[in-house]
């Protein structure tokens, strides 16, 4: 609880310091801060409908990197996802096939996100490939193929802005009001981080992957294949961060445009570092994040300031979290040896 | 026609960004924030030279931007020990998003469009081309063949060993950084001053991910890094006068081109590479 309060007051404090740096008036800026992300029913879901993709993506990163594969091509996975999971919404427009389509999409999404993560995987393994490395490299031409096809083959016909065909409401994840964004699809992650909590935890798999993660030469000698773990923990995680891409295509796009991310794929790795790598911790995390983001949109319409404050709030906030637990932990371990 | 300094050119900036990461990652410390580096330091340079007129007052406001940001993130990576792929990828969002905050708030008069452009010396030649080259060769001797740069590598190598001699691994890792900083300043204002003579707020455009990707695949070596960032300078080139000759490939295959080209060149290289054995790895709590 009192670690709570500690939390708590850091996150405001670089709040208004935020505020204090660019100008904004604090009584109004706070007060739309918090109508933003809390205010009504509206409010708290746009925080959710937020939440959805980052906690996707966060839950992506955290499998990988649980096994010690530094996956950061989230952005790219997700990108590759949605691009997948538009490219059967265009076969699928005319059919009537309603959820059942909704969920060949979603699989298609995450089909293309552990290609793409895939690729990754199998340099990593046959050529030495620093994974760090090429998931950046794979980030951007996972943006510039979503270009392509947006401008190219997936462009609606007969017309000349780069976008693609609009999905009908029965191909689209149903939302649970007419009067918010809030869809189905916030189920869904939950679902995929409740798993992937099981998942590490209490499978065996799970637990390979974990030991792999915290030492791969223990692994090794128990004649785990530490290589082959971090394969499949690369192609899960790439799974789930397309998956966050499909989501988001299928609950609030339904369209997609070469803008179409919004550094979901990027803001997954500190939110699941906030989460400390625990998909259950991740959950509030991503929720926190996601609540910020509809905080500062909300800050960006009405208080006159641009849309990438929101970024300065979340990394600010990241920072300071991590910080405020480096500290605490070391005060913790100087406690212990006293 | 394609000239050779019109290729140096394009490959100034992420020649610049991946020379100073090459000493950062040569004392054990990988900055995946280069991008936010780069991209604080082309606005800085365009606020000051825009302000005062003075385009040499803005590549200093630029190296200061870096550098500012390198310290601020070894603080956080040096002292806090926390994981340096995730202060990385937090400060290039803290870094777009204070860059853009700004730029939104002060763009729309439109006065940052129109810089004072750098002096050119014989031929087109400006300060910054004789300057990298310059950089390339004192970096490279100075991390390679002094005892200071030994000093340096067993830092990202084996820094108990550098302990062990009696000096102090973290001082030279903030060393390195302040490198890195000086360098991706450099990269980062000759972006807005010397290319573009202008700020937007995506225009550092991966530049800062592909100079890290460089490191690698040069072998961490600031020579090879100049000659491989040449070369995808070359791909960038070319795609400019692809599109500008109203070819029928597609924009945005040709902007993928220098992404595919690395990634390429790196499967190649493949096993060749040996990373520094510390690198990404804190010091312990003695160091």
């Amino acid at each position: 609880m009192k670690q709570f309060a500690i939390t708590a007051t850091c996150l405001i404090a670089v709040i208004l310091l935020s505020f204090l740096l660019f100008g904004v008036p604090i009584g109004e800026g706070s007060k739309l801060l918090l109508e933003g992300a809390f205010g009504d029913s509206v409010a708290v879901s746009q925080s959710l409908v937020r939440a959805t993709p980052i906690l996707l993506t966060a839950i992506g990163i955290t499998i990988a990197w649980r096994a010690g594969a530094f996956n950061i091509g989230g952005e790219g996975q997700l990108l590759v996802g949605a691009l997948f999971a538009a490219g059967l919404g265009k076969f699928l427009l005319n059919s009537n096939l309603g959820f059942l389509g909704c969920v060949l999409m979603m699989i298609a999404a995450a089909v293309g996100g552990a290609i793409w993560s895939g690729i990754a995987a199998v340099l990593y393994l046959k050529r030495g490939v620093d994974l760090v490395i090429s998931t950046i490299l794979l980030n951007f031409i996972g943006d510039k193929l979503l270009m392509f096809f947006v401008e190219g083959p997936l462009r609606k016909s007969g017309q000349t802005a780069p976008l693609t065909d609009q999905l009908p409401d029965s191909l689209m994840l149903p939302k649970f009001s007419r009067q918010s964004d809030l869809h189905l699809g916030i189920f869904f992650a939950l679902c995929v981080a409740l798993f992937a909590g099981y998942w590490l935890f209490r499978t065996k798999p799970g637990y390979f992957s974990r030991i792999v993660g915290a030492n791969p030469r223990f692994a090794r000698s128990n004649r785990i294949d530490a290589e082959q773990v971090k394969f499949r923990s690369m192609l899960l995680s790439g799974a789930v961060c397309g998956l966050a891409g499909g989501i988001q295509y299928l609950g609030i796009n339904g369209q997609l445009a070469s803008s179409f991310s919004q550094q979901y794929g990027f803001l997954g790795i500190p939110v699941a570092l906030v989460g400390v790598l625990n998909p259950f911790a991740v959950i509030p995390s991503a929720v926190l994040f996601g609540g910020l983001f509809a905080a500062t949109s909300n800050l960006s319409r009405f208080g006159g300031i641009g849309s990438y404050f929101v970024y300065v709030i979340q990394a600010a906030t990241v920072l300071g979290l991590l910080i405020f637990r480096s500290v605490n932990d070391r005060r913790i371990a100087v406690r212990e040896e006293a | 026609m394609i000239s050779v300094l019109q290729i140096l050119k394009y490959a100034a900036p992420t020649a610049f960004g991946a020379i100073g990461e090459s000493a950062v990652q040569r004392a054990g410390i990988i900055n995946v924030g280069l991008e936010g580096v780069m991209l604080g330091a082309a606005f800085s340079a365009t606020l000051v030279s825009s302000a005062t007129g003075n385009p040499w007052l803005g590549i200093l406001a630029g190296v200061t931007s870096g550098i500012t940001s390198t310290l601020l993130f070894g603080l956080l990576v040096i002292k806090f020990k926390l994981d340096q792929i995730v202060v990385g990828t937090a400060m290039n969002l803290l870094t777009l998003g204070i860059c853009g905050t700004m730029f939104e708030k002060q763009g729309a008069t439109g006065k940052l469009m129109n810089l004072p452009s750098i002096p050119k010396l014989v031929g087109g030649i400006d300060l910054f081309m004789i300057m990298l080259i310059v950089m390339a060769l004192v970096i490279g001797f100075l991390v390679y063949r002094t005892p200071y740069g030994l000093k340096l590598r067993a830092a990202g190598e084996y820094p108990d060993a550098v302990v062990a001699a009696g000096f102090n691994p973290a001082k030279l890792r903030y060393q390195a950084l302040l490198m890195g900083g000086i360098m991706g300043g450099l990269g980062g204002g000759y972006l807005s001053l010397g290319i573009a003579q202008s700020f937007a707020t995506e225009m550092v455009a991966g530049r800062g991910f592909i100079a890290i990707a460089l490191v690698t695949f040069a072998r961490w070596r600031p020579l090879g890094i100049l000659l491989s960032a040449l070369m995808l300078g070359l791909f960038e080139v070319l795609q400019f006068e692809l599109q500008l000759s109203g070819s029928q490939i597609p924009r945005s295959l040709l902007l993928a081109l220098p992404y595919v080209a690395t990634l390429v060149i790196l499967i190649f290289v493949g096993k060749g590479t040996r990373a520094p054995q510390s690198l990404g790895v804190p010091l312990k709590e003695k160091d």
